[in-house]
């Protein structure tokens, strides 16, 4: 299955509903999804790997937990992150490392400001050979 | 559900309130544990998540809880609204200098660092002292502090419940507006419904005024993610099932709920000091463009927050901690906590509209009390999704309809611009009269805008 991604209507807010064969792919794609909210990601060049550890009591706690990795760095470091690639990863937790560059207010396009990640009709519908996550974001 | 569920509404804005899940969202409050009175929304309600944008409700302070959801992530979002010495054909020629100015020094939009950075230890007193900090800075006087609620400073603040990620998260977006449905407008006043109760709240037709919009920025969102989490876990310790996730709560008098409400006020009062140190920039900006016009707070009111009150629930007098999800506090005169000025005629409660449209103040009302904890509504609403709202309009097209009626723009983001179009959004004055029939709050006057900068 080709991963990818789909932004979602949602009536106050924006969703993600993102795929691949495994979970780690399909959760890449949903980064993938929420840095193009926040910036134009051509404008981004992942020049730079920013490394994550994530916790999480369940899978969907896990996801909200891996895309507010993304939310923090962009606040917390100013460092724009583009893709995530998953080293190793259980229903409990996830290490990876996000690449993106430190942001630079001239090169960067910005485009909307995520205020949070949701459990609100969050979902990860696992089949035999593909993973679906939908998640829904604060504007 | 434990209690009854009402929704405030017209014929037409309850089709807008079926045609979502909000009525699910308040039948979905009104199961959380030691709520009393009735699970309500406004009639600006929509979908959120947990609780409906636009939601109320009250637990019992000994066996309540308190969700972090039922606050929401932008703690202490809120508004303020500044008066001028000057009049709308003062400002009209230069507007466009006013904006620039405006645009120039008050950072909006993702990503824009503040006018000030703070090291984590002066974040801390901005934390505890919230618009005091600001005003000992130099950012206004001591007079500004009388004209916000709780005086800009929630006392029950402990910066020590907020964690050094949220700290890292809000150091140096002190003074920025983000984006979404952020703004800060100049407006004038159209027209005045209630002349004594205008005069008192400093408001006379004509007159210039500010429309500030924003809240406690990535600080405050990351306070409510942290706490999701650790109600989630805790939740299963106490033995409370929730019907949706995000309506995670704990018990007020637990270890959580107490660190919760300490961390929630740091939070709103890094939006009090946000406010205020926007309001310096803005007096700046009008300093340079008019050589003055004197702008004096009117109110500053907070519409995400959950706050301890006492209310008449079936006779009783309770302590309660009400929950204002997307709502506005809406006391009435003699009521604790207002300006002495304002004590004889009630709280200004203030209702941004969109982009374009008009936006109103009010004043709160002892139905409110009697009714909806002291609550009223907090804007439109919104009635289109951001997609939906971007598909019917390019940036290009909204500039220049909004230039024919003669409001000017300024924006960090063209799609931004586009998902706040006005079309997204319910129409205001109906949202407005529900509440003035309702009882829940009294029109003084309608703000039309002339200049707005958004994120």
């Amino acid at each position: 299955m080709q991963p990818g991604y789909r932004i979602l209507d949602h009536p106050a807010d924006i969703g993600i509903e993102s795929w691949g064969s495994t979970f780690s792919e399909a959760l890449s794609m949903a980064v993938s999804g929420l840095v193009s909210l926040i910036v134009d990601p051509s404008s981004v060049e992942p020049t730079e790997q920013r490394f994550i550890s994530v916790s999480a009591e369940d899978i969907e706690s896990l996801v909200v937990k891996t895309l507010s990795e993304v939310l923090f760095l962009f606040d917390g470091a100013h460092f724009v992150p583009k893709t995530l690639e998953v080293f190793s990863e259980s229903p409990n937790g996830l290490q990876g490392s996000l690449s993106g560059e430190p942001l630079q207010g001239d090169k960067h396009h910005m485009r909307i400001d995520v205020k949070a990640v949701t459990y609100h009709q969050l979902s990860v519908n696992r089949r035999p050979a593909s993973v679906t996550i939908n998640v829904y974001l604060d504007i | 559900m434990n209690v009854e569920g009402m929704i405030f509404a017209d014929e037409e804005l309850i089709k807008a309130i079926e045609r979502d899940q909000t009525m699910q969202q308040v039948a979905n409050v009104a199961t959380l544990p030691g709520l009393v009175g009735r699970s309500l929304a406004m009639p600006d309600a929509h979908q959120g998540y947990g609780f409906a944008i636009g939601g109320v409700a009250a637990s019992d302070m000994e066996q309540g809880v308190v969700s972090a959801g039922g606050v929401g992530f932008d703690i202490n979002c809120g508004v303020r609204l500044l008066a001028s010495s000057l009049t709308r054909d003062d400002g009209k020629n230069k507007i466009d200098p006013l904006l620039d100015r405006l645009f120039r020094d008050i950072p909006c939009g993702a990503g824009k660092r503040g006018m000030v950075s703070l090291s984590i230890d002066e974040l801390d007193n901005v934390l505890e002292q919230g618009a005091h900090w600001a005003v000992r800075q130099g950012y206004g006087t001591s007079r500004d502090l009388d004209y916000i609620e709780e005086t800009g400073r929630l006392r029950s603040a402990d910066p020590s419940k907020v964690s050094q990620r949220a700290k890292q998260r809000g150091r140096d977006q002190l003074g920025t507006l983000g984006s979404g449905n952020h703004f800060v407008e100049v407006q004038y006043v159209a027209e005045v419904f209630d002349e004594p109760a205008a005069e008192t709240f400093g408001l006379r037709k004509d007159q210039m005024v500010v429309l500030i919009h924003t809240g406690s920025r990535g600080l405050g969102h990351q306070v409510c993610t942290d706490y999701l989490d650790t109600m989630q876990e805790a939740m299963k310790r106490y033995g409370i099932h929730v019907v949706d996730r995000q309506l995670a709560c704990v018990p007020i008098r637990s270890k959580e709920g107490a660190d919760y409400l300490a961390a929630m006020a740091a939070a709103a009062n890094f939006a009090f000091a946000n406010r205020q140190v926007i309001t310096h920039g803005i007096r700046s900006a009008f300093e340079s463009v008019f050589d003055g016009g004197d702008l004096r707070i009117v109110y500053d009111v907070a519409h995400n927050i959950a706050k301890e009150e006492t209310h008449e629930i079936d006779g009783e007098r309770k302590n309660v901690l009400v929950h204002r999800k997307g709502a506005t506090r809406a006391f009435p005169k003699h009521a604790p906590g207002l300006p002495a000025q304002y004590s004889e005629v009630g709280q200004p409660v203030l209702i941004p509209g969109s982009m374009g449209t008009s936006s109103y103040v009010l004043v709160g009302t002892e139905k409110a009390m009697e009714e909806t904890f002291g609550s009223s509504c907090h804007g439109a609403g919104r009635a289109k999704s951001r997609h939906a709202a971007k598909k019917e309009i390019t940036a290009e097209e909204l500039i220049r309809q909004l230039n024919e009626k003669g409001i000017k723009v300024r924006g960090a983001s063209r799609s931004g611009l586009t998902e706040e179009s006005p079309d997204a959004y319910k129409d205001v004055s109906a949202v407005v009269e529900v509440v003035q029939n309702a009882g829940i709050a009294r029109k003084v006057a309608k703000l039309i805008p002339m200049g707005v900068i958004k994120g």
